[in-house]
């Protein structure tokens, strides 16, 4: 017999099919903020850099100065409408930022100095950006370089992680299935594994910002 | 006027009677009726946790029969409530019949400052104590048996009594039964960092409502020719009265 | 009296290092103090749990169809799924899986069941690098060491003893200095990351419905570890899987809170099968192993079943005053702390091996701290209790000829009444039985830091007394 085979028959000897009702799910406290002030709220709580603009034109303003102020001079960035309609080409070109290529080799991609992205959704209860890999957006652009800035646009807000399985199903590509990597982020990278101090950017970016355009 | 047959646990019978006299005198004073069933020996705690549960249920069957009869059973233990509670419904699972009589019984049976204050609705017994005072919060009353306000609400009402919190008070004491011989260097550890906390607190007296914990502690100040006495709640609230 | 042994005598090691007790008691301070923070968030932790553990309770009911589920969606997703029975069956898969893809070098994420199969000796063996990622597991990796607590694996080690260990490994100048160490670590691991064929990670919920594989952490050597090797290999025992979302959100809800303090962890990951057509980046090939080793007949034994509700969140070993004084190191084998001194001796038994794990659950003063803070409602006392019972013959420091004159002594109320009269008028002090054999070493190890109490008259001798004059008072 073969292992699965075993090890199914065994578990099916002892379990069965159990009836029990749902149960209401978790609530997290009510805050009475609205999506924003809460996202706000608990993403600086995590040494998130949170730069809110009211329309897209304010938050081109608001990149420019973030990357003149970081000195970037190279970038992986997403190939995204949102990142498009914000006009991030024109951004990246004035300020002489060079894009490295998605097929660059692995240590030009590593060597970028931010990441930039747009993001499917933002959780509030956590203060988390939520990025999707597809074509064009590689998991690489939040992860490699040691900045990562994620534009937040409005209507996207998934309110608790309780609202996460719906979110998460609404992310069926056409193929019928997930994203093949579906990332919930919550501030920098960090550790606390050496006597509980807390660093930020053990492997993952040292810094992370959200351009949140709260309309 | 409500009966309370008196549980009273093996090591407070031997070793600290005063505690049972105590528990005695303000039950007493607080118009209930004792009875002190004739023949208790040991609720079989000690054999339960050393594992051997069937010398245990043998016990638990004898000590479950003295007390049936009660309309209340009150004992100045948590851990010796607990047993009743909890550790003789397990004892007898296997045994259904055993099982609901010691389930009915369980629930009347209660843990001293327990009775006071969820049964009597009593929470001020006019005693007088004058010292500053920290309660330790035993594993088995507090976490066990959920009794932590009790305590603490007939603590405050005792006259000259201040009472502070110690950094740690759920902390366990590491007496744990045979834990405090099986492993004793561990028991000692832990027992120190209690009585750091409690040496910390600048208390002058350290009130428990568990036996064990209070012989460990007790115990352990002593070794160290520490001061501070160690008290059974029941002998600080029959402290002073009518003073 | 069954007081000593190997485990016994490294507790006692333990006890005795003031640098180790004064580090474990500062990290289980912080990881109680930021669980209380983050439960703390919930408007009803209770019910959170309530929930969480519902979650586990009928996942585990529900099993075989779960996993069959689950075998259908990661396959259609595009993955492999193996089974396993045993830890050695799994570590093949893995093996195997290396070698016909190739794999020289290996970067891993955290992961507990591959710390149980032994995986990683097996991979060297086979000539293939292994370098563990997460910065605590490479820590103890350096030092040879197995980690001594599930989230927190070098816990035990303080800033001078890692610099030392960074010193010796990588020649890095000494430092005391907590972010200048975690950086050498960063540049070292980056290089193992950009080069390796293949990332394997274990797995914090397998969710059946979509086919997914849940990861949480915070370092992002998970997420470098499936997004950068050609390979992605999770493993994962058999009890990780859920059938829904909203199970999985349950768990979610609750672990990060109970184990950080952090309402999400940096980085929750959801990864479905391997890369897609057109996409630039993540694992070309995946594969899930299922492992068993033992789990089955866990969940055969009803009254045992609820410890693998665990969800290695960690809460109980912050909270544990026997795990707290000693560390994990003191420990044999992989599982330590409460979860572990009820999971190490069930899965010893239910793989059909001697049982060095049998101590585990008399090393423990039954204060229930840990039962208290489980968001998934594992009684840990009572299955204690119960291991205790089925381990009495070797592991009780109460010899059963011994329990048994206890009991006939208490069936007994004149005879007892007896007894302690004379012990009382010979020796109320016990001196003379801190001499006696059997009784007397468990009296003496008592005194050792403690005075002994003294016999008295009994209560019931007094009563009779009592009946007669009322103490003051009403009446």
């Amino acid at each position: 017999m073969s292992a699965r085979e075993d090890i199914l028959d065994g578990l099916r000897q002892t379990l069965g099919h159990g009836d029990c009702p749902d149960r209401p799910h978790a609530k997290a406290k009510a805050h009475g903020k609205d999506d924003w002030a809460l996202l706000r709220e608990r993403a600086e709580l995590r040494g998130v850099r949170y730069i809110p603009a009211k329309d897209l034109e304010a938050a081109r303003g608001e990149l420019t100065v973030l990357l003149t102020e970081l000195g970037a001079t190279s970038a992986l960035v997403w190939e995204h409408h949102d990142l498009d309609a914000l006009g991030l080409a024109e951004i990246l070109a004035e300020l002489k930022i060079k894009v490295i290529p998605h097929d660059a080799p692995l240590d030009q991609r590593a060597g970028a100095d931010v990441g930039i992205t747009s993001s499917q959704a933002v959780l509030p209860e956590s203060g988390s950006v939520i990025v999707s890999a597809g074509p064009g957006t590689p998991r690489q652009t939040s992860l490699l370089p040691p900045v990562h800035i994620a534009l937040a646009l409005p209507g996207r807000a998934v309110p608790t992680i309780t609202d996460l399985p719906a979110f998460i199903r609404s992310q069926v590509r056409p193929d019928g299935f997930l994203p093949s990597a579906l990332h919930i982020i919550t501030g920098p990278s960090s550790t606390a594994d050496i006597e509980k101090i807390v660093v930020k950017g053990v492997h993952g970016p040292t810094v992370c910002a959200m351009i949140a355009v709260e309309g | 006027m409500p009966t309370v047959d008196l549980f009273i646990p093996c090591l407070v019978d031997q070793f600290l009677p005063e505690v049972a006299e105590a528990c005695a005198n303000v039950l007493t004073r607080l118009g209930v009726t004792l009875r002190l069933p004739s023949g208790q020996t040991c609720c079989g705690q000690p054999v339960y946790k050393a594992g051997r549960f069937p010398e245990a249920r043998d016990i638990a069957r004898r000590h479950l029969a003295l007390f049936e009869g009660a309309e209340a059973v009150v004992a100045p233990s948590g851990s010796c409530v607990h047993m009743m509670r909890h550790g003789y419904p397990e004892l007898f699972e296997g045994e259904p019949g055993m099982r609901e009589r010691a389930r009915a019984l369980g629930q009347r049976t209660y843990e001293f400052c327990e009775y006071l204050v969820d049964v009597l609705g009593v929470s001020d017994v006019h005693a007088n104590y004058v010292a500053r005072a920290v309660y330790h919060d035993s594993c088995q009353v507090g976490r066990s048996l959920g009794v932590k306000a009790q305590p603490r609400a007939l603590l405050d009402a005792v006259g000259g009594l201040t009472r502070v919190e110690l950094e740690f008070p759920e902390d366990c004491c590491g007496f744990g039964g045979p834990f405090a011989v099986q492993h004793a260097a561990v028991s000692e550890a832990i027992l120190e960092d209690k009585i750091d906390d409690i040496l910390s607190s600048r208390a002058d007296i350290v009130v428990t409502a568990e036996p064990s914990c209070l012989l460990n502690i007790r115990g352990g100040l002593q070794k160290l020719k520490a001061k501070q006495p160690v008290l059974h709640i029941a002998q600080v609230l029959d402290s002073g009265v009518g003073a | 009296m069954k007081m000593t042994g190997p485990f016994h005598t490294r507790c006692e090691q333990a006890v005795a290092n003031a640098t180790l007790r004064k580090t474990l008691k500062n990290a289980a301070q912080i990881f109680r103090q930021s669980r209380a923070e983050g439960l703390g968030t919930l408007a009803d932790p209770e019910a959170a749990c309530d929930r969480a553990a519902e979650a586990k309770r009928r996942s585990l009911e529900n099993l075989p169809a779960i996993l069959e589920l689950l075998e259908q969606n990661v396959i259609a997703a595009g993955g492999h799924v193996h089974w396993a029975r045993t830890g050695a069956e799994a570590n093949r898969i893995v093996a195997d899986i290396a070698r016909a893809e190739g794999v020289r070098s290996v970067v891993k994420g955290k992961s507990m069941i591959t710390e149980e199969t032994g995986l990683n000796q097996l991979l060297k063996d086979q000539g293939i690098e292994v370098n563990e990622t997460d910065l605590g597991e490479w820590i103890v990796q350096l030092a040879g060491e197995k980690p001594s607590h599930i989230v927190a694996p070098a816990l035990h080690k303080n800033r001078h003893e890692v610099s030392q260990l960074f010193h010796e490994h990588l020649g890095e100048p000494i430092t005391d200095d907590i972010p200048t160490l975690t950086l050498m670590a960063r540049r070292a691991l980056r290089e193992k990351f950009l080069v390796a064929e293949m990332g394997i990670t274990g797995a914090n919920i397998l969710v059946a419905e979509t086919g997914s594989v849940l990861l949480i952490e915070n370092e992002g050597n998970i997420r470098m570890s499936t997004t950068l090797p050609r390979v992605h290999v999770a493993v994962a025992s058999l009890e990780k899987a859920v059938q829904t979302l909203e199970d999985a959100a349950a768990i979610l809800a609750v672990l990060p809170r109970s184990c950080t303090g952090q309402v999400l962890s940096s980085y929750t990951t959801v990864i479905t099968g391997p890369r897609r057509a057109g996409e630039r980046d993540g694992a070309q090939v995946f594969h899930l192993v299922l492992l068993d080793n033992g789990r089955s007949r866990i969940l055969a034994d009803p009254e045992m079943r609820s410890i693998l509700h665990c969800i290695r969140c960690g809460a109980c070993f912050n909270f544990c005053p026997a795990y707290t004084r000693v560390g994990g190191l003191a420990y044999p084998g992989t599982y330590s702390g409460p979860m572990g001194s009820i999971l190490a001796p069930l899965l010893a038994e239910a793989q059909g091996k001697a049982n060095p794990f049998a101590a585990f659950p008399y090393f423990c003063t039954t204060c229930g701290a840990c039962r208290d803070a489980c968001p998934v409602r594992i009684d840990h006392p009572r299955l204690l209790m119960k291991l205790r019972a089925r381990h009495a013959d070797t592991e009780s420091p109460l010899p059963a000829l011994a329990a048994a004159a206890f009991a006939r002594l208490s069936a007994s109320p004149r005879t007892w009444k007896m007894a302690a009269g004379v012990a009382r008028t010979l020796d109320p002090e016990l001196k003379l039985a801190c001499r006696m054999p059997g009784i007397g070493k468990a009296l003496s190890l008592w005194a050792r830091k403690r005075r002994l109490p003294r016999l008295k008259q009994p209560f019931a001798a007094r009563w009779a007394d009592r009946s007669q004059t009322q103490p003051g008072g009403r009446a």
